[in-house]
């Protein structure tokens, strides 16, 4: 008789761990355990088979070796000292015998995250490709009051280190899209070929929501907060200046702050000032500007002199050296241009788009530029509402804020006839959205897409991807047709000739009949799959059939404004 | 003293206030209520009774313009009276002493004027030192010696300095290296060895927004009113989190603050580090279903088959529940439970001839050469031959001669053999089962036929021949519920379907040749192809089978197109097709290509589902049979109809 295998001594049973045997392993408190798991980028792993674990299925589990790992981390005994350091203090005080007490509050444990940090992201690179969760929450933190349970010293820490970013994207002139969403704003940018966005909320001050658990957020700000102040320090390294910065803007730091000056936080950062954001985004960074590095997208000279290319590669570097050259004409957008912001418009969103495209802002109360509202040298004047302007200048164009997006996201400076003060704006569209063939997209999208084209110096090579998304609209006859082999010569013959207003093309009932046929025949021939194939067809059959309700409602939509508008206009 | 005097002549006044009431007995009024406290009477009109015991009331209190007045009268009484609360109706007028006090009272003072707080200190323990001290004894040693606790308290703190445990100040203030520096070279490191290590999957990125979220969307992105008033409607709870529905602001400054931004975030946190990640295939956006889809030749190719209706036989009053087609094909029998067999004219859809029976018709079958005008018959517990007399006069004749029933075998064991009972022009034999009749089916040559009885005895199954007029059992042990029979088209096989499996005997051996067993919970019908080498087979778990024979004993392809329980299978006698029909009213058409050379497997290729006929009472379609000849098909519907696709 072979040996009796005892319960979990063999298989996946072993590999697998539930949180609590975790926490019972590393001798922490769960809230420890969490902040470790935080702070290191632990996370549950799936087992393949849970069922074979019998500890239950809907339990959080982690692998034995990512809990060895955390074993060995010294910051683990950082909070282990920690614990034992405030039962000390406790009982001092409850001993009344408060100088031990301060003697020990002098001495409370730290720890620093660099070497966590670098284990974590051995490259800079790395480290910028997680930065969009990181800059997220950093702002949202930023505009956050300073409610129980939160510091001031980490929303001000927020508010600088975010402003450094900023000016680090205004100094390299590296923003590349901006979408005002109703949820916030959303900006991009691309920082050493690493696409980073992220979402900043509106600027108002709310209360604490009830059911957000703040002391997990503050362990996720603590991280994010040393992860970005080591990018910044690098990247400000890039452009040959000191790290921190000296940033303008400062405000009188109020002064609880410096109640617990030595001890209060770990990073000490109640030794920055609280920042006026506005004010910071507006100066250049003292010593900034001279020395910028030469941008590392260009390519190789080597490479390019190669004479056995294919014709795709040609193509992919044709594409490349207009994308580049569209990028510079986005950094220089706003040269020479001189915005006012009127009084009423959200003007850090605005700033901060305006100097990443070259341009210059003031406002009324502005420190830098210090000019009045009648200076000429002013060419563009902001404003939300048209009323409200006592008195018009002559040399400047009125605009609404949504041009300084638009423009941007279109990298081009559009026509401000539809953006006056008081028009009703044209619609603002994600520049997010990257379209796939079948997709629907919006005819203003169409328009952008289109231009691009043509601009780009090359002429319309494939255009049958937009048009035929024009071509569906015409007729349900024609989609159909573009199926079988006969329709395509059909729709080539037909783009000879345009189609005129209310011209009605003859469809074939007979192809419609066979693609019924078809239908069938292709549910006959579904039941023949094995039942794991089954599944799969129907599921994309549910994909695609989910996907065309959605573009035909939007189509449709569309088609309805379109011929009520029309209505309306006769 | 003075005072002393005067709080007693208060207090007897108080006393004597009775009395003083007492004293206004000569003015009339005589109180007689005794020796109790007047507070009694206070929120009375009344002080008390007089004599007669009538009530005798309050003196009237002056009111405050009395009290003026008063003051006016007499100006040094004005402000120091105290209305007496024991006594109503009595003013009482303080001294000049009495509002002192009150007055000191009211500044939180003494009320003794003469009171001194700060009297001159008596010194009862002085500085002074004495001649001669108390106590007599020399001063202790210990005021000399220093203190050995605090020697020890000293020494504990400088062991702890020397142990390190105690830091001076400088050392733990603020260190002034800068809190960020260079931790990332522009080499990256050398990589570690990480093989024993996890693969680290990085956390998705959130997805980014479209159009939708835009604070002026296009408009066919709004909603439209319905769904606005859906959106309302719904709980808190109901809506996810992230879900949005969009709006259009006419300008920025009316974008209002996100206020699920918290959560939103929040969740994302809870995401980075609760949800375990794996990477995960996902299915090619590019993907097109028809690709999954096994690739077979295009029905187009296979034709021909049936397509389409083309008759409907109208005639029946009840379900058809069996039809048969003649094996020259121009006409077919069908019966149900309306007791009638009809011969119908297939190109003309006439009803050719009426045979009313005495009870329903479960199954019938022509005879399989047209050497007969022959109908086999099944009626309920009756199976019947019947001469239909429809065609050639010598045929009728022919058929009338064998239907005579010889006396001699009148006396057999077994079921049987009797001239038919109706006589209504009808000639025929009617072969008494006992059981009801589920199915007849006729030997490929006429001389045999067989039929399944409802019954679990061996007594389920006869085999029936006509020239010598006589039925036997092929079996002595019950074999279950027998579903169907079917004889093999050339060889001495018989196949016999019971509820889980099928047999196959082989009738000269007498012997148990195969047994198939599909995984099926209730096996219904099956049909022999015409090559004898496979079977279809349909179960009432809506499947239907094909079995090669020479393969394996499970079946090969299982088709699962019907809905319902499957009630026929049949194969085409000519055309490469087979057609099950089912309970939910259709008939699927298949291309059932099978190959002379071994190697190849048979060719399965569905090909059309007929639909035509209407579900009535939980059945559909009952029967179907193909067209001898032609690529037709009949079928025998619930609803009472016979219909021809072609």
């Amino acid at each position: 008789m072979g040996r009796i295998i005892k319960k979990g001594d063999r298989g996946i049973a072993t590999q697998y761990i539930t949180r609590n045997q975790a926490i019972k392993r590393l001798q922490v408190t769960l809230s420890d355990y969490r902040k470790i798991c935080i702070l290191k980028g632990i996370y549950p792993r799936e087992p393949k088979k849970k069922r074979h674990l019998k500890k239950g299925t809907n339990k959080t589990y982690y692998h034995i070796k990512d809990v060895q790992y955390l074993s060995h981390e010294p910051i683990i005994d950082k909070f282990r000292e920690f614990r034992v350091y405030l039962r000390r203090v406790k009982r001092a005080i409850g001993r009344k015998d408060y100088y031990t007490a301060h003697e020990l509050k002098l001495r409370k444990p730290t720890y620093k995250l660099d070497l966590v940090i670098r284990e974590r992201y051995p490259t800079l690179q790395d480290a910028l490709r997680d930065l969009d969760d990181a800059l997220s929450t950093i702002a949202l933190f930023s505009t956050m009051a300073q409610i129980a349970g939160v510091q001031g010293s980490i929303i001000h820490a927020c508010t600088r280190l975010l402003a450094e970013f900023q000016l680090y994207v205004i100094e390299t002139k590296s923003l590349r899209k901006v979408f005002l969403s109703i949820k916030g704003i959303y900006y991009q940018c691309s920082i050493m070929g690493e696409i980073i966005t992220w979402i900043a909320p509106q600027e108002f001050t709310t209360r604490r929501p009830a059911d957000v658990d703040f002391r997990l957020m503050l362990t996720f700000v603590e991280f994010y907060i040393n992860l970005i102040g080591f990018v910044n320090f690098h990247l400000f390294q890039k452009l040959n200046l000191t790290y921190p910065p000296k940033i303008s803007g400062r405000l009188e730091a109020p002064p609880h702050l410096h109640i617990h000056k030595a001890h209060n936080y770990q990073f000490k950062f109640e030794r920055y000032e609280t920042l006026d954001m506005l004010t910071s985004l507006n100066h250049s960074i003292e010593g900034a500007g001279t020395n910028l590095e030469e941008g590392d997208d260009e390519l190789d000279p080597d490479l390019m002199s190669d004479d056995d290319v294919t014709e795709e590669e040609l193509a992919i570097r044709e594409s490349q050296k207009r994308e580049e050259k569209m990028i510079l004409a986005q950094q220089e957008l706003f040269k020479n241009y001189f915005f006012f912001l009127d009084r009423e418009v959200s003007k850090s969103p605005l700033v901060f788009c305006i100097r990443s495209c070259g341009g210059s802002a003031t406002w009324e109360g502005d420190t830098r530029h210090n000019v009045e509202v009648s200076d000429e040298g002013i060419t563009h004047h902001i404003t939300d509402r048209g009323s409200q302007l006592s008195h018009l200048y002559l040399l400047r164009e009125y605009i609404q804020p949504q041009w300084v997006f638009d423009s941007l996201n279109c990298r081009r400076c559009l026509t401000m006839s539809e953006y006056r003060p008081g028009d009703t704006l044209p619609p603002h569209l994600s520049p997010f959205m990257q379209e796939k063939e079948g997709d629907y997209i919006p005819p203003e999208r169409l328009a952008i897409i289109q231009y691009e084209r043509g601009e780009g110096g090359e002429e319309m090579s494939d255009p049958d991807n937009l048009e035929s998304e024009s071509d569906k609209d015409e007729s349900a006859v024609t989609q159909v047709e573009s199926g079988t082999d006969g329709g395509v010569k059909k729709r080539k013959q037909k783009r000879k000739r345009p189609l005129g207003v209310g011209q009605v093309i003859r469809g074939q009932v007979e192809n419609l009949q066979i693609t019924d046929d078809s239908l069938e025949e292709d549910k006959l021939r579904a039941m023949l799959l094995t039942k794991k194939k089954r599944k799969l067809y129907e599921k994309l059959k549910g994909r695609d059939k989910r996907h065309s309700n959605r573009i035909n409602k939007l189509r449709e939509r569309r088609k309805q404004i379109e011929r009520k508008k029309m209505l309306e206009a006769k | 003293m003075e005072s002393a005097n005067r709080e007693i002549d208060l207090l007897h006044n108080l006393e004597h206030a009775g009395d003083s009431l007492s004293e206004s007995d000569e003015e009339g009024v005589l109180n007689t209520i005794g020796d109790i406290p007047t507070e009694w009477y206070r929120d009375f009109p009344h002080i008390g009774y007089n004599l007669e015991g009538k009530r005798v009331l309050k003196p009237a209190s002056g009111d405050q313009l009395d009290q003026f007045l008063e003051g006016v009268e007499d100006p040094s009484g004005l402000w120091k009276s105290v209305k007496m609360p024991n006594l109503p109706g009595t003013d009482l007028l303080l001294s000049e002493k009495e509002i002192d006090m009150v007055q000191r009272i009211q500044k939180a003072d003494y009320p003794d004027s003469q009171f001194d707080p700060y009297p001159p200190t008596v010194e009862y323990y002085t500085s002074k030192k004495f001649d001669t001290p108390l106590v007599g004894a020399d001063e202790p040693k210990r005021r000399f010696v220093p203190s050995k606790w605090e020697h020890q308290k000293v020494m504990k703190l400088v062991y702890a300095i020397r142990q390190g445990w105690i830091k001076p100040k400088k050392d733990f203030e603020i260190d002034e290296k800068p809190y960020f520096h260079k931790i990332w070279t522009d080499i990256p490191l050398e990589k570690k060895d990480n093989t024993k290590m996890l693969p680290f999957v990085p956390a998705p990125k959130l997805r980014l927004p479209g159009h939708r979220e835009s604070y002026r969307p296009p408009p066919e992105y709004l909603p439209t009113p319905e769904e606005q008033v859906k959106w309302n409607a719904k709980f808190k709870s109901e809506k996810k989190l992230g879900e949005f529905l969009s709006t259009q602001y006419d300008s920025m400054l009316e974008i209002p603050f996100y206020s699920q931004i918290y959560q939103e975030r929040f969740s994302r946190c809870l995401d980075l580090y609760l949800c375990p990640r794996e990477p995960k295939l996902k299915i090619n956006p590019k993907l097109d279903p028809r690709d999954i889809l096994p690739q077979l030749p295009k029905p187009k190719d296979l034709q021909p088959f049936p397509t389409q209706l083309a008759f409907s036989y109208y005639g029946h009053t009840g379900c058809v529940r069996c039809v048969s087609a003649h094996p020259m094909g121009r006409i077919i029998a069908s019966g149900g439970d309306d007791k009638t067999v009809r011969v119908w004219e297939v190109s003309t859809g006439r009803c050719l001839k009426l045979i009313q029976l005495q009870d329903s018709v479960s199954s019938i079958e022509f005879f399989p050469t047209q050497m007969y005008v022959l109908l086999l018959v099944a009626c309920g517990e009756y199976v019947l031959l019947v001469s239909y007399s429809v065609g050639n006069k010598q045929l009728i004749d022919e058929t009338n001669e064998i239907l005579n029933v010889s006396s001699e075998l009148a006396d057999r064991r077994g079921p049987a053999w009797s001239k038919l009972s109706i006589t209504n022009g009808l000639t025929g034999i009617e072969i008494g089962i006992g059981r009801e009749v589920r199915q007849v089916v006729w030997h490929k040559r006429g001389d045999y036929f067989s039929s399944v009885q409802h019954d679990t005895s061996h007594k389920s199954v006869y085999i029936h021949q006509l020239s010598k007029q006589k039925s036997q059992t092929p079996f002595v042990k019950s074999k279950g519920q027998i579903q169907s029979v079917s004889f093999h088209p050339m060889d001495p096989t018989f196949f016999v379907c019971t509820q889980r499996n099928i047999l196959i005997y082989n009738l000269v051996a007498q012997s148990l040749v195969k047994r198939l067993s599909p995984s099926v919970q209730w096996l219904s019908c099956l049909n022999i192809h015409r090559g004898g080498t496979n079977i279809i087979a349909g179960s009432q778990d809506c499947k239907v089978m094909w079995f090669d024979l020479e393969l394996s004993r499970k079946p090969y392809k299982t088709l699962r197109h019907h809905k319902g329980a499957v009630r026929s299978v049949i194969f085409h006698p000519i055309y490469p097709l087979f057609a099950s029909c089912g309970d939910e009213a259709s008939i699927v058409v298949y291309h059932g290509m099978v190959y002379s050379d071994l190697d190849r497997n048979p060719l399965l290729v569905p090909l059309k589902a007929l639909r035509g006929h209407i579900v009535t009472g939980d059945m559909g379609v009952l029967e179907c049979v193909f067209h001898p000849t032609q690529p037709w098909l009949f079928s025998a519907g619930a609803d009472g109809m016979v219909k021809l696709f072609t």
